[in-house]
């Protein structure tokens, strides 16, 4: 079962970094946008302790004051004038690689119910 | 935090994007008006500014337009006509600040954006099939 919580953890991951490399894909022309990024290890510290942290004093708060849910703010330099720091290319990699990798997890998922159903002896393929 | 969550933001992107069209849109439009709407005056270009928005629930970073401002920049064009209704003393019409190559750029970029932004919706779809084929 920790290979099951493992996976379940690295999805949650690759879901939550979607959603940021979405937040910055849908900001790429607001003016003074910083890209975000999210690492596994930020990820699994906000998951561990139960409770969002903030890993950079840019940090905004959700709900009740919380800050982001380890999200850095990466230095990107601006490249346009207007502050924005968001490379689509960039994030469309980035988004890419998101997707594989979801793809290599699920797979991986359903290769252990696989597993578990072939132990059990329900149908599972020898 | 989940994939409906990111397809939600690339929504607000969707429709930030098609807002700001709207005004590029208006300004190519207008862009030889030498009334504006209220009659006050030429017909000034309108800008858009965008503004990240946070969701409460989700926490997710959607965008959304801030406001839809007049350019007071740029200077009106200025063109000789002696016998144009609304021509001045001196013979001049004031006509539109809005260049069309400033337009096309700003069009085509939110074009590009707009696409950026359907292709997150796309990989969201791709990775929530695969998310339901571990069921099958």
């Amino acid at each position: 079962m920790q290979l099951q919580a493992a996976l379940t953890n690295r999805l949650n991951y690759l879901t939550q970094r979607q959603n940021i490399v979405a937040g910055n894909i849908a900001n790429a022309s607001t003016p003074n946008y910083g890209a975000r990024d999210l690492t596994f290890q930020a990820h699994l510290a906000g998951a561990g302790s139960g409770q969002m942290v903030a890993t950079h004093r840019q940090h905004f708060g959700i709900g009740a004051g919380r800050p982001g849910a380890g999200t850095i703010s990466r230095q990107n330099h601006p490249l346009r004038l207007d502050g924005n720091a968001v490379r689509v290319e960039e994030e469309t990699l980035k988004m890419g690689s998101i997707r594989g990798e979801f793809g290599l997890m699920t797979t991986t998922y359903s290769k252990m119910a696989q597993l578990y159903r072939s132990a059990l002896g329900v149908g599972g393929q020898q | 935090m989940d994939l409906q969550a990111a397809n939600a933001i690339a929504a607000s992107g969707l429709k930030a994007q098609s807002a700001r069209m709207r005004v590029i849109s208006e300004n190519i439009a207008n862009a030889d008006s030498a009334i504006n709407a209220q009659g006050t005056g030429p017909y000034q270009r309108q800008m858009t500014a965008f503004q990240a928005v946070v969701d409460k629930t989700s926490g997710a970073v959607g965008v959304a337009v801030a406001k839809v401002a007049p350019d007071r920049a740029n200077p009106f064009r200025q063109v000789y006509q002696p016998g144009h209704p609304l021509a001045d003393a001196q013979g001049l019409v004031q006509y539109p600040n809005v260049d069309l190559a400033v337009e096309a750029a700003d069009l085509r970029e939110a074009t590009r954006m707009y696409e950026a932004n359907l292709s997150v919706i796309d990989t969201n779809r791709q990775m929530m099939q695969r998310l339901l084929s571990v069921l099958q």
